[in-house]
């Protein structure tokens, strides 16, 4: 187990710098010049030398890259066109996603498995059908449109839920969770629909598995031949999917904050390209990409520990 | 008294290309601690009548018959019934060993499992007893195994698994299905051994199925014999081996290595479908016997001798075979 990990780790390190190199890369070849941009109205051609020199934008790419990410080591990702500290907006700004997130991939799961091992069980009745067309209508809402429709219903005409905004979780807890919920399912729709569809065939699987046979020949109940035998061996699977589903999470979150106008990281995502912020998008991009390895690493390892074959032969190794 | 009374067991699947008759109107009785050896070429419904037995079939099959034990008719048991007597009284262990148990659990906690189910053991306990088990089916180092996962283990090691969480609950009646396929020659006589020392320490009534009459013939008390879903010949074993009757045993007899008994010869022909068999006897195309008789009706099952029951219009020995 532990080697695996190792491997892991190693592999993740490599990508993230690869990723490193590319977002630098890519945001200098964005059209416009980052020091007019920084200047402002302000188009004298001495100032804008003066902004080149003070970002260091005159050196050499190389020299600016490795300035950029020695910093970055060092938790220094350089200041914003407002003379802001990139890397402390972000810190303000990743736990507020990093909620909506795990709301809704705890939604999202919850909703999918449950939905899975139902139409699996109940295979060709109503319930199955059921599941399998709301499936396939929540994979092709797309989420401004649901989101609307949500708040339009729940908002407008109802009054259960606030339209938008945010409240801090340790202001006030409740209004906290209000705020986050339509936004939440919103956000999860698309992992859930994608995990039915994944947990039922896996769960259709295994349910005609010769495991589950002796399962059922050994008297126990229906309930413990699908919810531990058939079940555990389609969590593998299922795992997988919900790895692969936390990167469409992250564009999904970037949406998603913009209708229900929540403050995170998605948001400020646009806010640096609306406005041009060269050195907060860089930021930005390079956390959105040290995240989605280092949540594919986690994946992995939950993924071994499900797996006992994986986990066995990762520490023979 | 027997232990078990099947009555009519017959077994339809219904597939795309139309009914298979997997198990037609088979009767058989099972005794107290006795041994029946159920031979068979491949796809002639042995696995089958016994797995629908305890209602282990997919839903596309339909049972019919009757299957006494213990007071219930198997196939109408309520299902909480149903599910006391399985891997309780009647325990099964199935022909995959490879694929037969679950590669996400150890394979102590699968052999626990059925302990705490039905004896209502503690999780230490049903661990104990569950390494108490693996040694009686004389896995080596059985404290080191119950922790282990299947796929770390060899065929034969999970054959006896599967042995093991069979015989937890010291069942009444031990289903066996082809233990022995799959291993080697040396194992085979390992798993047999253990069989016969399972009857012999606790009484366990077993069902041998098998395709190989020559693991009978060390092990079994009687024999039934099935071609193509029916039972065509059931005799105590040294009856059997002493007097086959229908041509298809004698057949079968002729595949078994035995001292004196010439060379090896095979069944010419091969097992009909039965989703298309023959009018008269299942057997006939491939049967040195067959005429117009046997070609155009189905023979009853009669009794020829003590205990000795035969389904041919012309039993008796191979020459050859008696020769
Ligand atoms: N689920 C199923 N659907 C349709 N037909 C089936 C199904 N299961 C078994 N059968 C058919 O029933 C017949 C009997 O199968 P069974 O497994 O009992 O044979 P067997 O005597 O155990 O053979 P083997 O020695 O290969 O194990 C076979 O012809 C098989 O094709
Ligand atoms: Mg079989």
């Amino acid at each position: 187990m532990g080697g695996f990990l190792l491997r892991k780790a190693g592999a993740a390190l490599i990508v993230v710098f690869i990723s490193s190199v590319v977002v630098f890369a890519g945001v200098r070849a964005l059209p416009g010049d980052p020091a007019i941009a920084l200047g402002g109205e302000n188009r004298d051609p001495a100032v804008v030398q003066a902004i080149r020199h003070t970002y260091g934008l005159d050196q050499p790419l190389p020299v600016q890259y490795v300035k950029w990410v020695g910093r970055a080591l060092r938790g220094d990702l350089g200041l914003d066109a407002r003379q802001l500290p990139v890397a402390h907006t972000i810190v303000t700004r990743i736990p507020i996603t990093l909620e909506l997130a795990f709301l809704s991939v705890l939604i999202g799961s919850l909703i999918g498995l449950l939905a899975g091992v139902i139409a699996a069980v109940r295979r060709g009745k109503i319930s199955d059908h059921a599941a399998t067309t709301s499936a396939l209508v929540g994979l092709s809402l797309p989420h401004f449109w649901l989101g609307l429709m949500m708040i339009i219903l729940f908002a407008v005409d109802l009054h259960w839920l606030p339209a938008s905004g945010y409240v801090s979780f340790r202001e006030h807890p409740l209004a906290n969770l209000e705020h986050m919920l339509m936004p939440a399912v919103v956000l999860g729709t698309g992992l859930s629909a994608v995990l039915m569809r994944q947990t039922r065939s896996a769960m259709l699987t295994s349910l005609s598995a010769d495991y589950v046979r002796t399962a059922r020949a050994k008297g126990l109940a229906e309930r413990s031949v699908v919810g531990k035998h058939a079940l555990r061996n389609s969590l593998i699977t299922v795992t997988t999917v919900i790895g692969l589903q936390l990167g469409a999470l992250i564009s999904g979150a970037v949406i998603t904050e913009q209708i229900f106008v929540i403050p995170g990281f998605g948001r400020l995502t646009l806010e640096a390209i609306n406005q041009r912020d060269y050195t907060l998008l860089q930021g930005v991009v390079l956390v959105a990409a040290t995240g989605y390895v280092v949540v594919n690493l986690l994946v992995d390892v939950v993924y071994s520990l499900l797996n006992p074959r994986i986990r066995v032969s990762g520490a023979t190794q | 008294m027997s232990l078990l009374e099947v009555e009519d067991l017959s077994v339809r699947f219904d597939t795309d290309d139309g009914p298979v008759h997997a198990v037609d109107h088979l009767s058989l009785t099972l005794g107290e601690s006795e041994v029946l050896g159920v031979v068979g070429e491949s796809g002639c419904g042995k696995s089958v009548s016994f797995m629908s037995l305890l209602r282990l079939l997919p839903e596309t099959a339909t049972v019919n018959g009757t299957a006494r034990f213990d007071g219930v008719d198997l196939l109408r048991a309520s299902g909480s019934r149903l599910r006391q007597i399985r891997g309780r009284q009647i325990a099964f262990v199935f022909q995959e060993p490879m694929t037969s148990l679950n590669p996400a659990f150890k394979v102590g906690n699968q052999i626990g499992e059925v302990l705490r189910r039905h004896l209502g053991l503690s999780r230490a306990d049903a661990r104990a007893r569950a390494i108490e088990l693996l040694h009686l089916v004389r896995i080596p180092s059985p404290e080191r195994r119950v922790d282990e996962y299947p796929h770390q283990l060899s065929g034969g090691m999970r054959q006896r698994v599967m042995i093991a969480m069979a015989l937890a609950c010291d069942p009444k009646i031990l289903i066996a299905d082809e233990p022995t396929t799959a291993l080697d020659v040396t194992i085979q006589a390992g798993i047999l051994d253990l069989m016969r020392d399972i009857r012999e320490r606790l009484g366990t009534a077993i069902v041998l199925i098998t395709h190989n009459l020559g693991v009978v013939a060390d092990v079994a008390d009687r024999v039934v014999v099935m071609y193509a879903g029916r039972k065509v010949e059931e005799a105590p074993v040294h009856e059997l081996f002493a007097r086959p009757q229908h041509p298809y045993t004698n057949g079968l007899l002729g595949a078994v290595p035995r001292p004196g008994a010439g060379r090896l010869r095979e069944i010419p022909g091969r097992v009909p479908s039965l989703a298309e068999l023959p009018r008269g006897c299942a057997f006939a195309p491939r049967c040195p016997r067959a005429d117009e008789i046997t070609r155009s009706n189905v023979p009853d099952l009669r009794s020829i001798g003590p205990q000795h029951l035969v389904a041919c219009f012309h039993p008796g020995p191979d020459v050859e075979a008696v020769a």
